[in-house]
């Protein structure tokens, strides 16, 4: 301590590099602690061996066209056929039919719910009930099955949780949420599901699922947009070697029924690819963790060589303290120590001054609210960072001067 | 003069390999990770060929659709086809104005079927091919007429071309492949672009369905007010924005008097090129200045980080030039001049640093252009992002890293250099 007092002067500028560098360190580490627990949260569903069917309508000009008058079903019709083809087929665990709710689909609407007293929008879509079987989504219990069951009653409504927990008084399960297009009857909430995620960059955001009317499908009232729906099979483990040219070969004879062709059969993760892709976020998160390990190597090298230039300049006092009986270990750790404490000094007053940047907002905070437990663990990772650092700018230099004989030291003095 | 100073920094830097090697290489990461931004900002602002010229040109891609009266927005959308007919074909001042559909992905083959790829879709109009200046290997564009009267004739890319009939020349025009099963005619066969070129871009090009634009408006569905056309405008020179705006937004009056319960709002609309990436939502008008404001202060950043390790490492190098220094003001140097000498000197090693900088800059947008370069526009994309080496050589790009080199070396080399001449002239005497 007297040591650090007698040098003050010079340890003065080494308290405010210390100071900047520990704000500007945690403010780093704080944006790649926050990018890193979104992306590693949990989606809500599971994409793995899961396939869209494409399907499409031939249009009047394509050969091969069946016009309506000479048409048995209508393409509604056909598609829930095929439907149930697909899944007679071996392999295939379940299937779903949903307008635009399928993960990763480009496109989101929101509508005005309201439950109980509280009016709010939120995302919806439309789905089959086989939907939560094809995509896992498990309500706070971890069951798909209950989900399911639950959709098949009559008038059923969905919730995620977060939009159950934004409703007072109890639990959800049971109570009437109305919209703008029933206020009076209403839908039941009878599931709530835990939250999913559009894609790994971002936080849940309130969901709710109605089901998706199959006779109105059968009636014929979707034909002419059926290709915006998305059929989507979950194919067994096992059954899962490459699918798609399997299912083309086999399945493109029952599957082209009436005007329904098949497109394509896509996996999921390639979906998932191109949707991350057409949002740009995973470009620019990863541009953003380039530029924060850009300037974490720079202060790396910029504290590293602070101390490895003092270790240096010191050269003398050690040879000193070498003459008068230290052990050469002693060395490099009684200027680490120094380095430690110094750091300390400058610790307190540089998480008061993070604290102030938080209070004036200019960190993020949308996708992970702020918090005690992010502040302490960013500011220790920070403080571990940096002693790190001071024992690597240390360490080698010390190590250098006490391989020289005493004598050799003092020269230096 | 200069000549002795650069065999001093030669010789300098000789005198400590490690330390040189550290600087150079500080400075090279420095001027790569800049550059690389600036090279990025280039790419996606100023285009690439066909798609240049963009300093001259506006862009509108939404619409609000609101209720007279209390202006409760009913609808935000794309531009609807009746409305890009009455407001946007009819203006004069402009010298083209072009309107086309998002690009998407179809299915095109031969009409037997044998041979299919699947190619990215965008359909637009005649006056298209007067907005961007496309090389055709053969054949011709469609023409107005052929988009009015709804006659399926196609532009198709060279890989297309190849991959459908074998051979890329005039025996393709007039012959038929099927786009998403429907028969179309080719007319024309222009080499691949690249998706950098954003609003040009596509494999094969149709026109869009007349039908879409001649749809009458019914209020009450909003339909003919909802849309998926964006429309770019070519100006003979940036001075007639202002004329171009005003013309607009008078035809748009026009329209919504025409209409009793609803209309339509542009928002600011035609955007510049710059704010009309920026656009996200219909009603929010983009700031550039915001954005140009934190590109600066992100450049300003990642340029004084490393200038602070690299003035220390300067001053380090330099000790052993005090003794020299001294002497050189024992002699009458002002100041000024010793430190013009510090900064000339170090200026040497940040050119070095710099070009090696640039050359690590131009790998990394090669090897990295899916990363950098994909952007929201370019997500559904068939062919390759391709990266030539004449986007990248521009007398800018140059310019733009003789300027970041000149500021690294000032904010590295000024800290060192008034540290280094303001000792007193004995003590740096001393230390020789």
């Amino acid at each position: 301590m007297r040591l650090i007092w007698n040098q003050r002067r010079q340890n003065a500028w080494l308290w405010v590099e210390l100071l900047l560098v520990s704000v500007f360190l945690w403010f780093i580490v704080d944006y790649l602690y926050v990018t890193g627990c979104t992306y590693a949260s949990p989606m809500g569903f599971d994409i793995s061996h899961t396939y869209r069917i494409v399907m499409n309508e031939l249009s009047p000009k394509s050969p091969g066209f069946i016009p309506e008058e000479r048409q048995e079903h209508s393409n509604g019709q056909d598609l829930l056929t095929v439907l149930d083809r697909i899944r007679a087929y071996p392999g295939v665990e379940a299937v779903s039919l949903s307008d635009g709710g399928m993960p990763y689909t480009l496109g989101s609407r929101s509508r005005q719910l309201t439950v109980d007293t509280v009016t709010a929008a939120y995302y919806y879509t439309m789905v089959a009930p086989e939907f939560f079987e094809v995509f896992r989504l498990t309500d706070t219990e971890g069951s798909s099955a209950a989900l399911t069951d639950a959709f098949r009653q009559e008038g059923s409504m969905i919730v995620s949780r977060d939009l159950a927990e934004g409703i007072p008084g109890g639990t959800v399960l049971g109570k009437q949420a109305y919209d703008s297009s029933d206020t009076i009857r209403g839908w039941t909430i009878r599931g709530v599901f835990e939250p999913i995620r559009r894609h790994p960059y971002t936080r849940a955001g309130a969901y709710y699922y109605y089901p998706l009317r199959l006779e109105r499908v059968a009636a014929g009232e979707y034909d002419g947009s059926l290709s915006w729906m998305e059929v989507c099979v979950r194919v067994r483990p096992e059954a899962d070697t490459d699918f798609p040219s399997r299912f083309r070969k086999e399945m493109t004879t029952q599957v082209n029924l009436g005007n329904l062709y098949l497109m394509d059969v896509q996996p999921l993760s390639y979906l998932r690819d191109a949707f991350i892709q057409s949002t740009g976020v995973r470009n620019e998160v990863k541009t953003r963790v380039a530029v924060a390990c850009f300037l974490l190597a720079n202060i790396f090298l910029g504290i590293i060589g602070t101390f490895w230039i003092r270790t240096e300049y010191r050269k003398g006092e050690m040879g000193l303290r070498m003459a008068l009986g230290s052990s050469r270990r002693q060395l490099g750790s009684i200027m680490i120590r120094e380095g430690i404490l110094l750091l300390l000094f400058a610790f307190i007053p540089a998480m008061v001054v993070s604290l102030n940047i938080v209070y004036l907002d200019f960190i993020d905070t949308e996708l992970l609210p702020f918090g005690l437990g992010r502040f302490l663990v960013c500011q220790g990772i920070t403080f571990l960072l940096v002693v790190a650092m001071i024992v690597v700018g240390v360490w080698y230099p010390a190590r250098q001067t006490s391989r020289l004989e005493p004598a050799e030291a003092l020269r230096y003095e | 003069m200069y000549r002795q100073y650069l065999k001093q920094a030669v010789a300098m830097l000789r005198e400590s390999p490690f330390f040189s090697l550290v600087t150079v290489l500080g400075t090279a990461s420095a001027i790569c990770l800049i550059m690389v931004m600036v090279i990025i900002f280039e790419l996606q602002n100023k285009g690439v060929a066909p798609d240049t010229d963009r300093d001259r040109t506006l862009y509108v891609k939404q619409m609000t659709v609101s209720r007279k009266g209390d202006g409760e927005v009913l609808c935000y959308t794309s531009v609807s086809g009746p409305v890009a007919k009455r407001c946007y074909a009819t203006l004069k001042v402009p010298e083209v104005v072009s309107v086309q559909q998002s690009c998407t992905q179809a299915l095109v083959t031969t009409t037997d079927q044998t041979r299919r790829m699947k190619c990215d879709l965008l359909r637009t109009d005649a006056a298209f091919w007067k907005l961007f200046s496309f090389q055709f290997v053969a054949g011709k564009p469609f023409a107005q007429s052929d988009v009015e009267s709804s006659l399926p004739r196609a532009v198709i890319g060279r890989r297309l071309a190849s991959r459908m009939f074998g051979e890329v020349d005039e025996g393709v025009v007039g012959q038929t492949v099927l786009i998403a099963r429907k028969p179309y005619i080719v007319s024309g066969v222009v080499e691949d672009i690249s998706p950098l070129a954003s609003h040009a871009y596509s494999q094969v090009w149709i026109p869009y369905a007349q039908s879409d634009m001649d749809q009458l408006i019914n209020e009450e569905s909003l339909d003919g007010l909802f849309g998926s056309f964006h429309v770019i405008i070519k100006a003979h020179s940036p001075a007639d924005f202002e004329a171009i705006k005003n013309e607009l937004s008078q035809q748009v009056k026009l329209f919504n008097s025409g209409l009793t319960s609803c209309m339509i709002d542009f928002s600011g609309q035609p955007d510049t090129q710059m704010e009309s990436r920026l656009r996200i939502y219909s009603d929010v008008n983009p700031d550039v200045s915001v954005m140009l404001w934190q590109y600066a202060l992100v450049l300003t950043i990642l340029l004084l980080v490393p200038a602070v390790n690299l003035s220390g490492l300067t001053t380090s190098r330099m000790q052993r030039r005090i003794g020299e220094l001294g002497v050189r003001k024992a002699f009458g140097a002002t100041r000024g001049a010793l430190m013009y000498q510090v900064l000339v000197e170090n200026f040497a090693v940040t050119l070095l640093g710099g070009a090696v900088g640039l050359l690590f800059s131009y790998a990394a947008v090669f090897l990295l252009k899916d990363w950098l370069l994909g952007a929201s526009a370019l997500s559904s994309v068939g062919g390759d992002l391709t990266v030539s080496i004449g986007m990248l050589i521009r007398p800018s790009i140059f310019l733009l890293a003789l300027f970041f080199c000149l500021l690294l070396n000032i904010l590295s080399g000024i800290v060192p250099a008034w540290q280094m001449t303001s000792q007193n002239i004995v003590d740096s005497l001393n230390e020789k």
